[in-house]
């Protein structure tokens, strides 16, 4: 996972992404450059429907750009097939989303193991890997619970470890604590700061100012462009629930 | 009479079961959009995720066909004989080729009705088959 400096591990030049033709054309991404180094936590704010969405899964090569290039550790992702696209998302991103998107069907570990699964490991170590995860996120306890016996704030740490489970690159979320309460958004907050803490690079979408508070850089987006980029110190401070007004 | 009454209206039956069957598979199809969007995201290729789901409704299409045809096929024969007198000459069992064919047949067709959409399903972006789930 060791990176020149001075290489990013996420890369986009000229990305967009537009929808419809003629009066209906709609630039849902209109010209992002962005560049994330290795370790960076990145936020990405801006109002309902300005593109941060759609640019978080462009980047993420779940979504094929209109025009313009993104490169994942050095390699563009835009121009490759599917087959290629979809083992750079098994090994390289992993994926957090607001509605959690967790296999109803399967067990928290099971979900967990399911991307160490589709990249070949054996079923013992990809086992081993879900429960250090599930351990690292707190749920233990919830191993071989249904996604439907669980809390939002459980399931959403459980589709974090599942992001987690090959070891990626890049972690992108999309809106991890929308669909939850305070607490439960405390929890998420906290994990991603550990993950941050141990270097993992991170580029969440949000609107939430305390998520976006965690970041080293925060970028503004509207109508499909980036309109300002702040530098954050330091990113986090060890006491993140009392400096986003969740705790006393 | 009675018995070409008898395998007209199973053959009407087994033509509609067929029909059902094909319904009922487009439908698993559709029902694992989200699930296959969601494999695709974590790494899944289109080819994994039309194997898998062809795989799901073959095995147990192979062991209705198989059980179909052995037990079934040759226990519904002995019904029909001995309900309407065992007239041997007019009711002959098909050849062992033409059993075998029937449940080759069934795989391929079943495999082929799964596979299609499910790789038609394959080529829409993964966002896209994602979030239709949602709406």
């Amino acid at each position: 996972m060791s990176n020149a400096a001075d290489m990013p591990v996420l890369r986009a030049r000229g990305l967009r992404k537009e929808y419809g033709k003629g009066l209906g054309l709609v630039r849902a991404v209109d010209g992002v450059d962005l560049d994330i180094g290795a370790g960076e936590t990145v936020a990405v704010m801006g109002p309902s429907g300005c593109g941060k969405s759609t640019m978080l899964h462009l980047l993420g090569g779940l979504d094929r750009p209109s025009g313009g290039e993104v490169s994942l550790n050095g390699r563009r992702i835009d121009d490759i097939g599917e087959r290629a696209l979809a083992r750079m998302r098994r090994t390289v991103v992993g994926f957090v989303f607001q509605a959690f998107h967790l296999m109803e069907e399967l067990t928290a570990i099971e979900n967990v193991e399911l991307p160490a699964l589709l990249a070949g490991r054996s079923p013992r170590a990809a086992r081993r890997r879900a429960e250090e995860l599930l351990e690292q996120v707190g749920l233990t306890d919830r191993a071989r619970f249904l996604p439907s016996a669980l809390s939002g704030g459980q399931r959403q740490r459980v589709a974090v470890a599942r992001a987690l489970s090959n070891e990626p690159l890049v972690v992108l979320a999309d809106e991890p604590t929308g669909n939850l309460d305070s607490a439960a958004t405390l929890d998420v907050l906290q994990l991603f700061e550990s993950l941050h803490g141990s270097g993992q690079t991170l580029v969440i979408v949000t609107h939430d100012p305390r998520i976006a508070a965690t970041a080293d850089r925060l970028i503004s987006m509207r109508d499909g462009a980036f309109v300002d980029e702040t530098r954050l110190s330091g990113g986090t401070t060890g006491q993140l629930g009392a400096l986003v007004g969740l705790e006393d | 009479m009675g018995r070409i009454l008898l395998v007209g209206r199973l053959a009407v039956r087994d033509l509609r079961r067929r029909r059902i069957e094909a319904a009922l598979l487009l439908l698993a199809v559709l029902d694992n959009r989200h699930s296959s969007a969601l494999e695709r995201a974590l790494g899944a290729t289109p080819r994994d995720v039309s194997a898998a789901l062809a795989a799901a409704q073959v095995l147990p299409a192979l062991a209705g066909a198989v059980l179909g045809v052995f037990p079934g096929g040759f226990a519904l024969f002995a019904a029909v004989n001995a309900i309407t007198g065992g007239d041997g000459d007019r009711a002959t069992l098909p050849a062992l080729w033409q059993l075998l064919a029937v449940v080759l047949a069934t795989v391929l067709v079943v495999a082929a009705l799964t596979a299609l959409p499910a790789r038609l399903g394959g080529r829409r972006p993964v966002t896209e088959a994602l979030q239709a789930e949602l709406t």
